[in-house]
């Protein structure tokens, strides 16, 4: 919704004329006119919640971060495609922030991407290296990233959203 | 409907149940097939529109008094009255989307320096009757004083959906903040 504002004389009757069965009538109506300027609402929301926030490292083995089981999980209205899908079939979207520090002589990180209905491929880092991106939970489980050989000082961080809906921007 | 010409009252009666003959607007003698009330089972259109209407109607009793003065005001002069156009708002609106349109319960501007704002009270109605209401508040951007200053007045404001549909709020003067 937004509030619209109109360029007119609103108090000002318009005469409409019209043909009722053959006799042209006429009426007064309110003029109508197209907003010529438009604000939208704030707030903006809905917001990012944070529902996962740990430093961790795991030696030469995998980390798996998965949806915290005690987080509300909302879904939005947004359908999802994929073939495995929660139900009500729509998206999960959440946002995650990872700091991944490399274990000699190198780490890696896969995460849940909804958009592509897969696990993304392990990304090899052999520096401290950050994510920070959205994507939706893909269905086949709660996990949401993999992290392989990650060094003391790692750090992941993930949100939901508010309602479920797409929330406009990142974490606050 | 068709215009008559030439009728006497005998034929009148005899036709009553039938056709009935009336004056268009006190003017034009017409005729038309005797009216009949609809009776159930509505079609499933028909009796959505009916609680549409139903609920329109409860709904200007939730106003609040600033916002009935308001919506009074906004109609002087023209031929429907306030209430023909809350009404016809919402049932436009349901046609065009087939939900109840936000409803404005109240709006406030709200000075904020160089900048103001409208707040809006907002109530959410529903055609299913076990979907609860909503009443929340929603608040436009910040709006820059200058930029609606300098333009050309007079200037109403009213609630809008996100495609430009006009919401169930009258057109409200905004006069100028110093």
């Amino acid at each position: 919704m937004k509030t619209g504002f109109v360029y007119g004389y609103m108090g000002k009757p318009l005469e409409k004329r019209y043909s009722y069965h053959g006799i042209d009538r006429k009426c007064l109506i309110q003029p109508d006119p197209s907003p010529y300027d438009e604000y939208p609402f704030l707030p903006p929301g809905p917001f990012w919640i944070l529902v996962y926030n740990q430093l961790f490292q795991c030696a030469y083995n995998y980390c798996y971060h998965t949806w915290p089981m005690n987080s509300t999980w909302l879904p939005s209205s947004d359908w999802d495609p994929c073939t495995k899908h929660w139900y009500p079939r729509t998206k999960r979207y959440y946002w995650i922030w990872l700091y991944l520090v490399p274990r000699y002589p190198f780490c890696a990180a896969s995460f849940s991407i909804g958009t592509e209905c897969k696990y993304s491929a392990f990304e090899f880092k052999y520096v401290p290296t950050v994510w920070s991106f959205i994507n939706n939970v893909w269905a086949d489980s709660t996990l949401i990233c993999r992290t392989f050989n990650a060094g003391p000082g790692s750090h992941i961080k993930i949100w939901r959203s508010e309602t479920g809906e797409l929330p406009p921007g990142p974490p606050i | 409907m068709a215009i008559v010409k030439e009728i006497t009252p005998e034929t009148i009666e005899l036709l009553r149940g039938t056709i009935d003959f009336y004056l268009l607007r006190g003017i034009l003698p017409v005729a038309r097939s005797w009216p009949k009330k609809p009776k159930p089972p509505y079609t499933e259109l028909q009796a959505e529109a009916m609680a549409v209407f139903a609920i329109a109607n409860k709904s200007m009793h939730r106003l609040s008094p600033n916002m009935l003065e308001t919506w009074q005001l906004s109609t002087v002069g023209v031929k429907p009255s306030w209430t023909d156009v809350y009404r016809s708002i919402i049932m436009k609106y349901w046609k065009l989307k087939r939900v109840i349109a936000p409803i404005a319960l109240n709006y406030e501007v709200v000075d904020a320096g160089l900048e103001f704002k409208v707040v809006w009270q907002i109530l959410q109605l529903y055609i299913d009757p076990e979907t609860p209401e909503e009443i929340y508040s929603d608040e436009s951007i910040l709006i820059v004083k200058s930029d609606i200053l300098l333009a050309p007045k007079p200037i109403y404001f009213t609630l809008l959906d996100d495609d430009k549909n006009r919401l169930v709020a009258p057109y409200i003067l905004f006069e100028d903040i110093p």
